[in-house]
């Protein structure tokens, strides 16, 4: 019997079923070859595969049982029958276990009659150790990147044989069962042992791809005999194989399928199937199977080197173009439209590796153009989110800027980009900047993106075109950015970069108070964990609030206590003077209460000079530095004194009394929004800088004669 | 310690200044770091002064000794691991003399002690002590040694003898330049304390037969008046003076225990002396004092000293100039680095590893390493170019090229225009260097 | 009589053991020596209990051409036959042998993984002592020599260095494969420190085939910072984070690359005896801060290393 998916998809019922009869099919074949051969040598007639140390290694790994002679094989069968009376996913699944050990028994038996049964066939039949040895720890140590198992019958031959040379090239092991060995064949696809294509033959020849993977884990996972549980954990770790089927699916296919399944090998099948997730995939577009695979088991091939004509690496970054060595301008100084966006799509929107041109190409412009342009980026990953969108897009800047030649500043619709003479001289094109921005976002974001795809418009009318939707995802973001408040998250994230010296610092990061060091904020964190799952960013759990006003959750008391080592068991996010956050030694900013304790100063690590508290920044960082909790200061990021969650417990950024004049013209803009925002419009000039005094005294009465809000509020120390 | 704010509810408010501090929050700041004193405040008040004082006091009694300026200060510790804040007071180490050499001899070994003496990264490390011990039996033949050797040496002096009027015809000639005496024990200490409170000289208490017999006798002589207490457990083996140090140090700091809380002198005598002073240099030994100290063993020694109370947060640092590694001519290149001691001595070592003839220069980042000083912005091209033109590189190598840590490849474009030399990226790790300084 | 209130640390978590070499009954041809197991602080033993004797590994080098001619003289020919060299390291009571496979690098002799191993079974044949075996350093190299090295000491329980991070999968697939404990290594950074063992048993390691080297500094070189960050991951283990809960090794041969330690002075003393010294005082400030294995260059050293160890575990 034979399933096709005429009527919409096979059930799962359907295949389990398909499975069951696959089972006893080949228990009932197995039988009949072992009564055969017993006919023929006798009880003590030896079995054995050639060049192995495993005897039957399917057997050997599952089964445990040791095999020399047909009269071992008796009890082995016995037990792969038993397990053929189950029914629904696990019956089936032991079905492609009994499957699986009756097909090692009758290939088994096949050398007991001849020492080379699939001489002068196309098939390789048994994978001989040799070829295991030979292939050796690169094989489960990502060297080479997985195993393919091919296996059925191809519908479109073309799209097979390109299968077969995207593996080939991406360096995968591949194992080859079913009708498609004769379709390569007849492409003049080369097979054999020692070309990484392994054409095992048909049938239940298919089991030598499975005992080929279980003698994997026994060589190289140092598995015992008969020890299935480990077998099975090195399987699904180390050995990253997969099946990809083609075609119908028969009993045998079916149970093969099951027997895999069990290996942890999951299967993608071009075929309509219910499917199980994860496991059992169907992707009936043969160009994506492979991607579908790779996913499934989480399989990176290393990224190449990035393909430009010019130079590249980080030492460009530094570099800029001036206007007489520029070819052509966009954005910025040029007036011309610009923007980029990334974008995080869905699984079929994502073709990965494409880069596409709209509009003239650089060799169309004259020397010395201005165009538009507009960089669109596209990524699919089973772990991307939304959220993380802004944090790839802003590494565009630093890819862009990695090239000699190429310069970029801005971001969103404010970019502006220069490319240079010598860059187009040395034939770089528009189509460069996807290649870039394709290899750098896998390399580094490969944990979270697996496609990238990448579309330069220089064509005005198609740009206008893209960008409403542009400015629609920037609203959207700053949108969010204002509705991420840390009440509304369940999680924050805390930072362990700085424990190497200030050893019970922890930065505990929430979207309204980001990483003191102005470095990395919430979304900065939460990328960052899905991009290293081990490193120094890690889920901090809220959970039951302790203190609202000040700032002081369950969750983050117990984690604080757990990686101080017990050091420090609570802190308030929102408090200068109660069980304040640590600081570590890299804050951007210092706040310190007033010696009069009415007001608090902002001191920024810029600044040398004197500070109305009578000490400097250098003084007051050594003082508070170190992983300790001061009440009374605090080391913070530039962005969290516009914060609302700015030491709110003690009044918030009306307190701040006095601040650099450096910092307050940088921060003009986002202050006075602040101070609007509380209805203190003009308090930005209320706040002293050092043109004004450095003195405690100074500063009271400067306080006084503007007066200033924070004169209202109750003292911070009573 | 309580913090700067809690002390700072103490202080007048009044931000006069007169305690050297531009503000009373300054000051509250200060204390709280151990780095002021409450009577520096004219006008806290005594109720203030009493609650500060009872809670500040160092649960490890500071105790001075010697005068002039090789007198030092040990004890006030605070920690058990120096990653907590840092060891304050480093080991003293001493050499003892006996008193039945000849004049002439105790001289020449005197004079020997002050030579003992190496520079390191900027510092002195020299021997620090001299003792005079009695073991003639003649208090006048021991009278008379110290004399010889506190003419020969301003280092302060321990002087040992369990003799009474002997330590005292002895100290009393010497006790302005305020020795140690060593050491009271369970039979004289009712005498030695006596002397020790005549003389106003910090006084050993010795007693090797537990820390509670060692305590009632520290509690005795405190009782008689002395307060400056060094303490002697009489270690035997290097386990014993392991667990006691220990002991000791975790009694004072942790539980506050103040019968203990008093710097330790560890006598170093026998085969394991060096193992001894090693072990005491690590674990809380105060002062070690030893038969023998050996150019070859004491530079070891000394160095464990520098590195192990080093204070934590604030990294040795190398003085930023041209270094020459492996004999560099003119046609050598010029390689920089920062000043932050482990970075330095990282790639001087695969700089050598590679042979290859480089003028290493050395920038000042304040001892931060290359990453961090870069964030910090402590090191831009024109740091580099002062650097350069201060220790005068371009003069002594004439290649023009300058090679740069990857880790901070952007400043290349910068550092190319400000220097004008070719700048070349260098590895990001300095395990790298070997391979990349080859292939030039 | 007053009673000194004695302030006892009571640890909640204790250091993991890890057997190094097979005996017979394991299925190998040597000693087996069992490493960490440590419940209390060093040398702390009134507080928990410290299980094992810290180990003291004798370096032996497949290529002695660099070698320091004190330590070379200590040794006379045998530095020219690993074999020998590692047999006179156990008569001169080494508990261990570190063998590093310098003749590999690419860069230089390039001796081919075969060799190697065939010097690694030369070495194993010529001593009953428990294994350390390093390659050259440079990651594809080393992949391809580890592989071989775990394949012809199959059963006999190496210490295989090194796993980093960024670099681990090859030395951690030769461990598993035929079941060799591996060396961690991490740089300065009790977080990293934690970070490599996370990344070895999520990759399939168990953890009681794990040891780390949080990188020992020498004596003058960085010392403080290790016997800080030692300390700091002894701590954690002992209060019971269980991603530390792991033996320590520290190598302390790098001892030998600081000037101070062997350059001739005429007012540092004897060389040789200032080389010792530096050494041996990297070793001691290691085994102070947590050290379970010691990886030593001179026989002189370990014997004062030894006199150390005998002298603070009170004579056993």
């Amino acid at each position: 019997m034979v399933m096709k998916a005429d009527d919409g998809p096979i059930k799962n019922a359907t295949l389990c079923e398909l499975a069951l009869r696959g089972g006893e099919i080949a228990c009932k074949l197995a039988r009949k070859s072992l009564e055969g051969a017993l006919a023929r040598h006798g009880e003590a007639g030896t079995v054995e595969y050639p060049d192995t140390a495993y005897e039957l290694p399917v057997v050997f790994g599952w089964d445990g049982a040791e095999v020399r002679t047909l009269s071992d094989l008796g009890p082995v069968l016995a037990r792969a029958d038993g397990k053929l009376d189950g029914a629904g996913l696990d019956g089936a699944l032991a079905a492609g276990d009994a499957l699986m050990v009756s097909a090692e028994i009758i290939e088994a038996l096949k050398y007991a009659e001849v020492p080379r049964p699939y001489e002068g066939t196309d098939y390789c039949g048994f994978i001989p150790d040799r070829v295991l040895r030979s292939l050796g720890l690169a094989l489960v140590d990502d060297t080479i990147p997985g195993v393919a198992v091919l296996l059925g019958q191809a519908a479109d031959v073309d799209s097979l044989v390109r299968l077969v040379r995207d593996l080939q090239a991406k360096g995968l092991l591949i194992i080859a069962a079913g009708g498609v060995i004769e379709q390569l064949k007849g492409k003049g696809v080369r097979m054999g042992l020692d070309l990484m294509l392994y054409p095992v033959g048909h049938g239940t020849q298919v089991v030598h791809a499975l005992n080929f993977a279980v003698r994997a884990a026994l060589s190289f996972g140092a598995v015992q005999r008969g020890d299935r549980d480990r077998l099975q954990a090195f399987l699904a770790k180390r050995l990253k194989a997969f099946v990809l089927h083609f075609g119908p699916i028969d009993e045998i296919t079916a149970g093969a399928a099951f027997a895999a399944l069990l290996h942890g090998i999951p299967i993608v099948t071009d075929q309509d199937v219910e499917g199980v997730p994860d496991k059992l995939v169907s992707q009936p577009e043969p160009s994506r199977m492979l991607q579908t695979a790779f996913e499934l088991r989480d399989i990176k091939v290393k990224a190449s080197k990035v393909d430009v004509p010019v130079a590249f690496g980080p030492a460009f970054e530094g570099e800029t173009v001036r206007r007489p060595e520029t070819y052509i301008e966009a954005g910025g100084a040029a007036k011309t439209m610009a923007y980029e966006l990334l974008r995080a799509r869905g699984e079929d929107d994502v073709e990965d590796g494409r880069i596409t041109v709209v509009g003239k190409d650089l060799d169309e412009f004259p020397e010395g153009s201005v165009t538009p342009i507009a960089v669109l980026v596209d990524v699919f990953g089973k772990k991307m989110l939304e959220d993380f969108e802004t944090v790839l897009e802003r590494r565009i800047h630093l890819y862009l800027n990695f090239a000699e030649g190429l310069w970029h500043t801005g971001q969103r619709n404010i970019i502006w980009i220069r490319i240079s003479k010598n860059a187009f001289r040395s034939g770089f094109r528009f189509h460069h900047i996807g290649e870039i921005l394709v290899t750098k976002m896998k390399e580094e974001f490969g944990n979270i993106v697996s496609r990238v795809q990448v579309t330069i418009i220089t064509d005005a009318q198609e740009m206008r075109r893209h960008l409403p939707e542009a400015l629609e995802v920037y609203a959207k973001r700053d949108h969010r950015l204002e509705d991420l408040t840390d009440e509304a998250v369940d999680t924050y994230y805390s930072c362990l970069m700085c424990q190497s010296f200030a050893p019970d610092h922890v930065c505990v990061i929430t979207p309204e108070r980001l990483g003191l060091c102005g470095a990395i904020n919430w979304l900065d964190a939460r990328t960052g964990k899905e991009i290293v799952p081990s490193g120094p960013n890690q889920p901090i759990p809220k959970r039951a609030t302790i203190d609202l006003a000040k700032g002081q959750w369950e969750g983050v008391n117990a984690t604080i206590l757990e990686l101080t080592r017990g050091k420090i068991e609570r802190f308030n996010a929102y408090s200068l003077m109660e069980d304040p956050m640590t600081s570590c030694g890299c804050f951007e900013c210092i706040v310190a209460m007033t010696a009069d304790v009415q007001a608090v100063i902002v001191v920024n690590r810029e600044h040398q000079g004197m500070t109305p508290v009578g000490m400097k920044f250098s003084t007051l960082a050594g003082s508070i530095g170190g992983g300790r909790q001061t009440p009374g200061f605090i080391g913070v990021g530039r962005k969290y004194l516009t914060s609302k969650k700015f030491i709110s417990a003690e009044g918030g950024f009306l307190r701040i009394a006095w601040m650099p004049k450096e910092l307050k013209e940088a921060m003009r803009k986002e202050l006075e929004r602040r101070a609007e925002e509380l209805g203190e419009k003009g308090f930005v000039d209320k706040i002293a800088d050092e043109t004004i005094t450095t003195d405690a005294q100074g500063l009271m009465d400067w306080m006084v004669k503007v007066d200033h809000p924070a004169l209202r509020m109750p003292p911070l120390l009573s | 310690m309580p913090t700067a704010i809690e002390i700072f509810k103490y202080l007048p408010k009044k931000n006069c200044g007169e305690c050297k501090h531009p503000t009373c929050l300054a000051f509250a700041m200060a204390l709280a770091n151990n780095k002021a004193k409450v009577e520096d405040c004219p006008y806290i008040s005594e109720e203030g002064k009493r609650a500060l004082a009872a809670s500040s006091a160092p649960p490890i009694r500071l105790v001075k000794v010697g005068s002039g300026r090789h007198a030092f200060e040990i004890g006030d510790e605070t920690e058990l691991y120096r990653h907590e804040k840092k060891f304050f007071h480093p080991t003293r180490y001493c050499v003892i003399l006996n008193d039945d050499i000849a004049d002439q001899e105790l001289e020449e070994r005197t004079l020997a002690v002050n030579r003992t003496k190496f520079e390191r990264v900027g510092q002195i490390m020299a021997a620090d002590m001299v003792a005079v011990r009695h073991v003639s039996g003649d208090a006048q033949r021991f009278a008379r040694a110290v004399s010889v050797v506190a003419e020969s040496t301003d280092l302060p002096l321990l002087l040992m003898s369990k003799d009474v009027p002997a330590l005292e015809a002895a100290a009393g000639q010497i006790s302005a330049k305020l020795p140690l005496l060593n050491a009271a024990d369970k039979d004289n200490w009712a005498l030695m304390a006596t002397l020790a409170k005549r003389l106003k000289c910090p006084l050993v208490v010795r007693e090797d037969r537990g820390l509670n017999e060692l305590a009632d006798l520290v509690a005795q002589v405190k009782g008689a008046g002395v307060d400056d207490i060094v303490l002697d457990f009489g270690a035997s083996t290097l386990k014993e003076l392991m667990e006691r140090s220990t002991m000791v140090r975790k009694v004072s700091v942790k539980r506050t225990f103040r019968g203990l809380g008093y710097p330790v002198l560890v006598l170093a005598l026998g085969p394991q002396a060096m193992l001894m002073a090693t072990l005491a240099t690590m674990k809380y030994g105060s002062i070690v004092a030893l038969e023998e100290l050996r150019p070859e063993q004491a530079l070891p020694l000394f160095v464990l000293r520098q590195n192990i109370y080093t204070d934590p947060q604030v990294p040795i640092q190398v003085k930023p100039d041209l270094y020459p590694v492996n004999n560099p001519g003119e046609g050598a290149p010029v390689l920089f680095t920062t000043n932050f001691s482990l970075t330095y001595f990282t790639v001087l070592a695969d700089i050598e590893k590679s042979k290859v003839p480089v003028w290493l220069q050395v920038v000042d980042t304040e001892g931060l390493s290359v990453l961090t000083a870069f964030a910090a912005g402590k090191l831009s091209a024109e740091h580099v170019q002062k650097a350069l033109e201060k220790s005068g590189a371009k003069s002594r190598s004439k290649a023009g090229t300058l090679i740069i840590p990857g880790m901070v490849a952007r400043l290349a474009p910068k550092l190319g225009e400000v220097t004008g030399m070719k700048v070349l990226v260098g590895p990001k790790e300095s395990s790298g260097l070997p391979k990349f300084l080859k292939g030039l | 009589m007053v009673e000194v209130p004695i302030s006892k640390d009571k640890w909640g978590g204790k250091v993991g053991a890890v057997e190094l070499g097979a005996d017979a009954a394991s299925g190998g041809t040597r000693d087996q020596l069992e490493v960490g197991g440590q419940g209390c602080m060093p040398f702390l033993e009134f507080e928990g209990c410290a299980l094992n004797r810290p180990l003291i590994a004798g370096e032996v080098l497949d290529d002695a051409s660099e070698l320091h001619h004190a330590v070379k003289a200590q040794f006379g020919d045998a530095v020219k036959d690993p074999a020998l060299w590692a047999k006179a390291w156990i008569d001169k009571g080494a508990d261990l042998i570190c063998l590093r496979l310098v003749s590999t690098n690419p860069e230089e002799r390039d001796a081919t993984p075969e060799e190697a191993a065939a010097t690694v079974k030369k070495v194993l044949e010529a001593t009953k002592a428990p294994l350390i075996v390093y390659g050259c350093g440079q990651e594809e190299k080393d992949a391809k020599v580890l592989e071989a090295v775990s394949n012809i000491s199959a059963r006999e329980r190496l210490l295989l260095g090194q796993a980093e991070e960024g670099a681990y999968k090859s030395t951690a697939a030769a461990a598993m494969a035929n079941e060799h404990a591996i060396i961690a290594f991490s740089n300065l950074d009790i977080n990293l420190a934690k970070q490599i063992v996370i990344l070895l048993t999520d990759y399939g390691v168990k953890k009681d085939n794990i040891i780390i080297d949080p990188l020992m500094a020498p004596l003058g070189m960085g010392l403080e910072y290790s016997y800080s960050v030692n300390e700091r991951i002894r701590l954690a283990a002992l209060a019971g984070d269980t991603m530390l809960q792991v033996p320590m090794l520290c190598d302390c041969t790098e001892a030998w690359k600081c000037r101070e330690a062997t350059d001739e002075n005429p007012t540092w003393g004897d060389a040789t005896v200032r080389g010792t010294w530096w050494e041996a005082t990297t070793a001691i400030a290691a085994l102070l801060s947590g050290a379970d294995i010691l990886i030593l260059r001179s026989p002189a050293a370990m014997y004062v290393v030894r006199e150390a160890l005998d002298g603070l575990r009170g004579g056993n």
